[in-house]
């Protein structure tokens, strides 16, 4: 459960005088376990602009422990909700660590094995029409015939 | 089969041939073969000449020759203490011997003359002895007990190995810190005296206790026939054996050497007074006194060492014509005659690199008249700076035709300049050392010359990880580009005070001042150039939060200019990001912590980020289908790498990708089962990191590549806290040809066009040249059809190849490699490398092949002569037409 409490002064007078000093909107997650605090921030003005909506990213290590906190402002969806001054709209979203990735060894043995095994039970099946097989000797021939039958009529002469 | 083909043919085309002509060998790069600060000496004669036998703290046995100081032979031990620290030297008839390793000791004979190994003896001690003591054919181990010393004695020869008698001598007291042998003498230091007891006798004993008020006992040494131990205050005490005694010598109070009658003396110029009061020799003298029979010469020292830590001498047959060796604390190693003169210095200081950074002589001389040539780059297009610009760029060649008419005249141009060598290209750079022996160097990239060299006191700990590093900080503030005099500071812990900040010019290595901080130092970080103030203002923190800017006025910029974030304070397993809030008025600078990240349990082993001279050409890259999938580049992000043990005791490495302003974590993964080193590099919007996995024993590589997709929010200006875009990351692993990576590293060109390449240094020796494009996330599986690929990226093999003609230093190899330094030069297609060890390495790559360079063999000559003789022909057939058309019309 998140309990969240504003500090300082009034909300939003309070966050209206930030944005004019250009200052930050501090915010600090204390955890009752006693896993420490973590902290982060977020631009005042931005966050008054989409109506105080807001979403914490919580992230944690693969053993469960807190490692930070990412305050983030959600503007994408400040003209659709209403907008409620003085109450803070947070989304909390937990995001866990990923397994980093390892090299894809099986996948290429794999493809070396098929190789293989296609190599020792002979020549590959060539599917391709006779024409796509062999035009490289097709072609040679039809240019000397066409060569040959427009030089004979000359030599007719 | 025919992919296969077609494969190979890809990954030949892809990565170009990047192997040199043998005659190219030598010709773009420089090695220099180190051996380490040394630690034992001995003179040895082979064959005609005499070598020297060196034992080093670097783990190197080698041998010099005593004329010139060159390397005859070395072997280089491991690298950790437990096996490859070398114990004693010594000599057994016509070969050397050494002793290695500390439970388990290699007794190894060698040859003098090259080096080879004749013989190795295997001894499996129950601990690590304390002392190694070599006297002929008898190997003493001396292990200091709660209740005495034990000394074991072993014989052996070149073929036998045998175990001897074992002694139990009792002490008064069993902190010992330093034990040497003289003869069949072994002398400890203890916190009160000295203690010592014979060596051969097989019956029990008591040792002897001397008490030395003030001892310093990590200075005692064996010096020729006598002992010599100094005080905290730097006087020396002189002890000489006597009937199996060690009788004290009240006359004797300089360094003493092998040689009868030759005393060695450096006077201390300058005292001072450290903070618990305690007095110490702040300065010493430039110059080294030798006495020899009452008669006293002075030698001259090109450059400040600090202390003269050790002398050596060889006598000849003639008393007068002895070398003396001296060490001293820089690690230089100065060979001198009897008149004083140098017969050669090693600087064995490098060998200890602890920062180095590349910094740009600048094109022209400093003495010409010439105006900068710094252009400024942020408003290149403005029609004012433009003009400005070309104005600039004619009076420049105007003067410099002039200059070279009157050089002409003058015959100037013979002259040889001995100052740093300017080239028209920017191809050399001065590296600038700071090493853990206190001296600073100046060194030419291009030649790996010397140029200048400077002393500071500083303290070095074998400390690891941050503390390490925070330990000396080498910050370049202006180079040599910028028109004016280049500034750079170095932060160094004093050894017998607080930080020091010495200002020096990296180019001359002129000091321009040293003066102590104020403040106990946490870490000290270069800001950003700011457009109105030339020099790079340096932010120091310090350790309770108290933080100053250095020049003061700068502060003044930090009011006006963006906001500023850095990073505070990386302990162990936090990072904490802060914003640098300046103080309404004053110079005053304070830290608000703004974000964190708390890594529970696990040790921060590095924080990389981008490199601030970094320019990126290309926004994006092409698809397969056309499209542009646009790159994330945010400069502001870093790679973090921090390690753990997990519940069954084996290390696991945790990865993130954090940006430094906002805190925000834009990818964090897991690494179960491995080992160490760990490497990364991040650059542009691509990340890599390497490390070794134990479960599948081979070193891995794993690339990271941030995309914004198919659309780009803002082109010109990036800003953390208003960009919203979650990068896409794409990730793959690759298995490294090299199992022990001893460092990584990104080429870095002046504008990023050319492609980049990725260094990877082994401890073999070799830096494999590795285009970045073999580690690629978007590598398509094997089976994508040909029309589906994306262009120029091979299909994935797991396995990365290792030609042996893209290996950086083809034959040279570089022994105990630390680290790699790149950086741009003036001309695009070139990035220069320093590598540095235990030897060091230069060299210049292009990873993109010159494209911008004239072939080496490009024939002047033939090019001349066609053109020549195309104008030639084209006049004569000119007048022959003219002559035809004149018949013609005649006619």
């Amino acid at each position: 459960a998140v309990h969240q409490e504003l500090q300082g002064p009034e909300s939003y007078s309070g966050l209206q005088k930030l944005c004019d000093k250009k200052e930050l909107y501090l915010v600090k997650l204390v955890s009752e376990g006693g896993g420490g605090e973590l902290q982060s921030f977020a631009a005042p003005c931005a966050l008054l602009e989409a109506g105080l909506a807001e979403s914490l990213i919580v992230h944690l290590d693969w053993k469960g422990n807190m490692i930070a906190i990412n305050l983030n402002v959600r503007s994408e969806e400040a003209p659709l909700k209403g907008r409620n001054r003085d109450k803070f709209d947070t989304k909390v979203v937990m995001q866990s660590m990923e397994n980093g990735p390892t090299p894809d060894t099986a996948a290429f043995i794999q493809k070396m094995e098929e190789e293989k095994a296609r190599k020792l039970s002979g020549e590959t099946k060539d599917n391709r029409s006779f024409f796509a097989k062999y035009w490289m000797y097709i072609v040679p021939v039809c240019i000397f015939m066409a060569i040959n039958s427009a030089a004979g009529p000359e030599g007719g002469r | 089969m025919r992919e296969l083909v077609v494969l190979m043919i890809l990954m030949l085309g892809g990565s170009g041939v990047l192997g040199l002509y043998e005659d190219q060998a030598y010709k773009f790069d420089w090695r220099k073969q180190l051996i380490g600060k040394v630690e034992d000496l001995e003179f040895l004669a082979a064959g005609v000449d005499t070598a020297i036998l060196v034992r080093t703290q670097k783990n190197v046995l080698a041998a010099l020759d005593s004329d010139d100081g060159k390397l005859l032979w070395r072997h280089k031990f491991e690298d950790s203490a437990e096996t490859g620290k070398i114990l004693a030297i010594g000599r057994l008839n016509r070969n050397v011997v050494s002793v290695s390793g500390s439970s388990n000791i290699f007794l190894r004979l060698w040859e003098p003359l090259h080096g080879a190994l004749v013989q190795e003896h295997f001894i499996k001690l129950a601990s690590a002895p304390t002392h190694a003591h070599l006297v002929d054919n008898n190997l003493h181990f001396v292990f200091v007990k709660p209740n005495g010393m034990d000394i074991v004695t072993y014989t052996f020869d070149t073929k036998k190995f045998t175990e001897g008698s074992h002694k139990k001598v009792s002490t008064e007291t069993t902190e010992v810190e330093k034990c040497v042998g003289l003869d069949n003498l072994l002398v400890c230091s203890t916190p009160s005296g000295l203690i010592y007891t014979q060596i051969n006798s097989k019956e029990p004993s008591k040792a002897e206790m001397i008490p030395v008020a003030d001892i310093q006992g990590s200075t005692l040494a064996r010096r020729g026939t006598r002992i010599q131990v100094e005080n905290s205050a730097g006087s020396v005490t002189t002890f000489k054996v006597e009937n199996g005694k060690l009788v004290k010598q009240a006359d004797v109070t300089n360094m003493v050497s092998e040689c009868p009658g030759v005393e060695v003396k450096q006077e201390c110029s300058e005292w001072g007074t450290d903070a618990e009061g305690n007095k110490y020799c702040a300065q010493y003298a430039d110059n080294i006194l030798t006495r020899f029979k009452g008669e006293e010469t002075t030698v001259k020292l090109a450059s400040y060492r600090g202390k003269l830590e050790a002398v050596w001498s060889e006598c000849g047959a003639d008393p007068q014509a002895y070398q003396l060796i001296l060490a001293f604390q820089d690690g230089g190693l100065v060979s001198v005659t009897p008149r004083g003169n140098i017969m050669f210095t090693r600087e064995e200081g490098l060998t200890s690199v602890h920062k180095a950074e590349f910094v740009n002589i600048g094109f022209e001389d400093k003495s010409s008249t010439f105006g900068p040539l710094y252009l400024h780059h942020e408003n290149m297009f403005d029609p004012a700076t433009l003009a400005q610009n070309f104005i600039n760029r004619m009076k420049r060649h105007i003067l410099q035709l002039r200059e070279f008419i009157s050089s002409l005249i003058q015959l100037k141009f013979l002259e040889k300049n001995s100052a740093a060598t300017l080239d028209r290209f920017g191809l050399n750079k001065m590296i600038v050392i700071a090493t853990e022996h206190n001296k600073l160097y100046g060194m030419e990239s291009i030649s790996g010359k010397l140029m200048w060299q400077l002393y500071f006191p500083g303290r070095f700990t074998s400390a690891e990880g941050f503390e390490s590093k925070s330990q000396a900080y080498l910050l370049i503030q202006r180079d040599g580009r910028a028109g004016g005099e280049a500034q750079a500071v170095l932060i160094y812990a004093h050894a017998h005070s607080v930080h020091h900040m010495m200002t020096f010019d990296p180019l001359t290595g002129k000091m321009i001042s040293n003066e102590p901080l104020n403040m106990h130092l946490d870490q000290a970080l270069l800001l950003p150039e700011f457009s109105d103030h030339e020099i790079k203002p340096i932010l120091l923190v310090g350790k309770d939060g108290n933080v100053a800017v250095h020049p003061r006025a700068a502060a003044e910029c930090l009011r006006s200019g963006p906001p500023l974030f850095v990073l505070s304070g990386p302990t162990n397993s936090k990072l904490v990001g802060s914003k640098v809030v300046p103080s309404q008025e004053g110079s005053g600078v304070s830290l608000v912590p703004v974000w964190s990240l708390v890594t529970p349990s696990t040790e921060i082993v590095s924080v990389k980020t981008r490199n601030p001279i970094e320019r990126v050409h290309s926004a994006g890259r092409v698809l397969a289908d056309r499209s542009v999938l646009f790159k994330y580049m945010n400069p502001n992000l870093a790679l973090v790498a921090a390690q753990g043990t997990d519940s069954s005791a084996k290390l696991f490495l945790n990865i993130y990708l954090l940006d430094m302003v906002t805190g925000k974590v834009h990818y964090s993964a897991t690494h179960k089962k491995v080992l160490g080193p760990y490497h990364t590099v991040h650059s542009e919007n691509w990340a890599v990191y390497s490390f070794y996995n134990e479960k599948a024993r081979r070193a891995e590589l794993v690339s990271l590549e941030m995309y914004e997709g198919k659309t780009q929010t803002n082109a010109t200006v990036f800003s953390s806290i208003e960009n919203k875009v979650i990068p896409l990351v794409e990730r793959q692993a690759y298995i490294l040809p090299v199992s022990d990576v001893r460092a990584l590293k990104e080429t870095v060109t002046e504008q990023g066009i050319t492609s980049k390449h990725l260094l990877i240094g082994s401890a073999v020796g070799n830096v494999l040249d590795l285009p970045l494009h073999l580690v690629d996330p978007r590598r398509p599986p094997l089976d994508t059809p040909a029309g589906m690929r994306e262009p120029g990226i091979p299909p994935y093999i797991p396995e990365l190849p290792m030609p042996h003609e893209s290996i950086m230093n083809y034959n040279q190899t570089i022994l105990g490699m630390k680290d790699i330094l790149t950086s741009p030069s003036g001309l695009e297609s070139t990035t220069l490398v320093f590598v540095h060890g235990l030897d060091l390495y230069g060299t210049r790559i292009t990873p993109s092949k010159g494209f911008d360079l004239l072939k080496e063999d490009f024939d002047y000559i033939m090019i001349s002569a066609v053109i020549l003789g195309l104008v030639l022909a084209s006049y004569i057939t000119r007048k022959l037409a003219q002559k035809k058309m004149l018949t013609k019309a005649w006619k």
